[in-house]
């Protein structure tokens, strides 16, 4: 930006004119005791600049995470161990914790077709890629993939992926294993198993023609006060060798 | 004497969406020049990065250890781009930085990445809100052009001619004063709706300004503010709370 200044503050390179004193001036560097309140009651959605060779400009940067509830561990956090099971194929079993509620941890061996290194894991993609997590037994071309994500007591959190134009979006299901009408056989990573208790019907249904009914039995479940009946998967945060799963509530 | 018109009406041009942006999907391409501090980068990436946006960034062309620490660090991340060949030397003032911005644009242009806005950032930038704020608060007015501009003042002294040579600004020679076009200057940051990028990438006039402003001093912050003030879309109030920055000097 250029502005008048006097000439004790005429920094080098950026007094092009031939009037010495107009030259440019580069923005102040934002620190904790500098802007700290600044960006608490800014409307803005960026703030620059940042310095971070400047221990009090890094606080500002932790500070800023805090209030964003990105809970960055520090600068320097550390997501490789994620990064470097990316394609399933070392012993690194990535730990999923299923929300606060949730008792049981499962412990499930993922890949995924798009590279991630952030601690926000976006396995919806918008590239034109398949999101793919390992499914042996379902149908790799289906745009539909399911995955066992937790269980609390008999109600399983289920995910279901499906791709329209080109972006991911993710459904979190939750599905009563002991409906009065259903029988559900849940394994991890396969393609979760409806049928129709013998008094209903014997036929086998697909999971996605039965989901709306299944909402209503889990909507009456005692369970209700820890999970929605659905829910949108919100963001997936990796770090010491771990997922954690927030789900969003509608 | 330069004298730029107005554009000719040949071709129609892009139209703003009438439909709604849904936040929860809305898409962004950050457009960012970098020159160092590469790790800190990396955590800015991290803190923007949702699986809706992508990423496209050039590192200074003297900044190799720079460009092949991210390029490396990055290489698996696909919705992460980097411009490869023509980096500029970017020398602070110059109209390097609009180059190396409007490569950053034509890439997301040419690679058809998926967007609905496009935000201009630095490396020494930070989200100070959340990802969903900004999301939202882009798709509440999915036309809105988020730019700090006002007119240009003319301080005769001001209009000199430079060339970029060595890293730094050079004067030539006095720049007379554009005719037929509103100068404006203002913050360098922005952030685009889709067919305003699309405007600036096919209009004629933003060629042909091209051809002045790169003799401007400050060219970053004057090429895009006065193109927005000459479009299609200027009877725009455009929203000026993108980048909180600070000048108490």
């Amino acid at each position: 930006m250029l502005q008048l200044n006097t000439a004790d503050s005429i920094r080098d390179g950026k007094c092009l004119f031939p009037d010495a004193t107009l030259c440019g001036i580069s923005p102040d560097i934002l620190t904790m005791a500098s802007a700290k309140s600044a960006v608490e009651q800014s409307r803005s959605m960026f703030a620059r600049k940042i310095d971070p060779t400047m221990p009090d400009s890094l606080a500002l940067v932790d500070y800023i995470d805090r209030r964003r509830g990105t809970n960055i561990k520090g600068y320097s956090r550390d997501v490789s161990n994620w990064d470097r099971n990316r394609d399933g194929s070392s012993d690194l079993i990535a730990m999923i914790q299923v929300s606060s509620h949730a008792q049981d941890h499962m412990s499930i061996d993922a890949s995924y077709g798009r590279d991630i290194t952030s601690r926000c894991i976006t396995f919806p993609i918008t590239t034109g890629e398949k999101a793919f997590i390992r499914f042996d037994k379902c149908d790799p071309q289906n745009e539909q993939q399911w995955i066992v994500l937790g269980k609390l007591h008999n109600i399983y959190l289920l995910m279901m992926i499906y791709i329209k134009h080109c972006i991911g979006y993710y459904i979190a299901y939750l599905v009563d294993r002991c409906s009065p009408n259903y029988e559900v056989t849940i394994e991890d990573g396969k393609c979760p198993v409806f049928k129709k208790k013998p008094s209903v019907s014997s036929a086998s249904i697909t999971a996605p023609s039965i989901i709306n009914n299944i909402h209503d039995d889990i909507g009456q479940s005692k369970y209700k006060k820890y999970f929605s009946t659905r829910a949108i998967l919100y963001s997936i945060v990796v770090y010491d060798n771990q997922i954690t799963i927030a789900i969003r509530y509608p | 004497m330069i004298t730029l018109g107005i554009q000719k009406l040949t071709v129609p041009f892009p139209s703003i969406r009438n439909d709604s942006v849904d936040p929860s999907v809305l898409s962004i391409v950050y457009v960012m020049l970098v020159h160092h501090h590469p790790e800190f980068v990396l955590r800015l990436i991290d803190a923007l990065d949702e699986p809706m946006h992508s990423f496209v960034l050039h590192v200074d062309a003297r900044a190799n250890s720079v460009y092949a620490y991210l390029s490396t660090k990055l290489q698996h991340r696909t919705n992460i781009h980097f411009l490869n060949v023509d980096r500029e030397r970017i020398s602070w003032g110059g109209f390097s930085i609009v180059n190396a911005t409007l490569k950053c644009m034509r890439y997301a242009w040419d690679k058809q990445l998926h967007f609905d806005y496009m935000v201009d950032i630095s490396g020494t930038h930070y989200p100070i809100k959340s990802n969903y704020y900004i999301r939202k608060t882009l798709a509440a007015t999915p036309n809105k052009i988020h730019l700090d501009s006002m007119p240009m003042k003319f301080y005769p002294h001001m209009f000199q001619q430079f060339v970029e040579c060595d890293g730094s600004m050079h004067r030539i020679a006095r720049l007379p004063i554009a005719k037929g076009i509103n100068l404006h200057v203002g913050n360098q940051w922005w952030a685009f709706p889709k067919y305003f990028v699309h405007w600036l990438l096919i209009s004629q006039l933003a060629k042909d300004y091209i051809h002045y402003a790169q003799y401007v001093a400050i060219a970053d912050e004057n090429y895009f503010n006065t193109l927005f003030h000459n479009s299609p879309y200027c009877d725009q109030k455009p929203e000026r709370n993108l980048t909180l920055i600070l000048f108490d000097r």
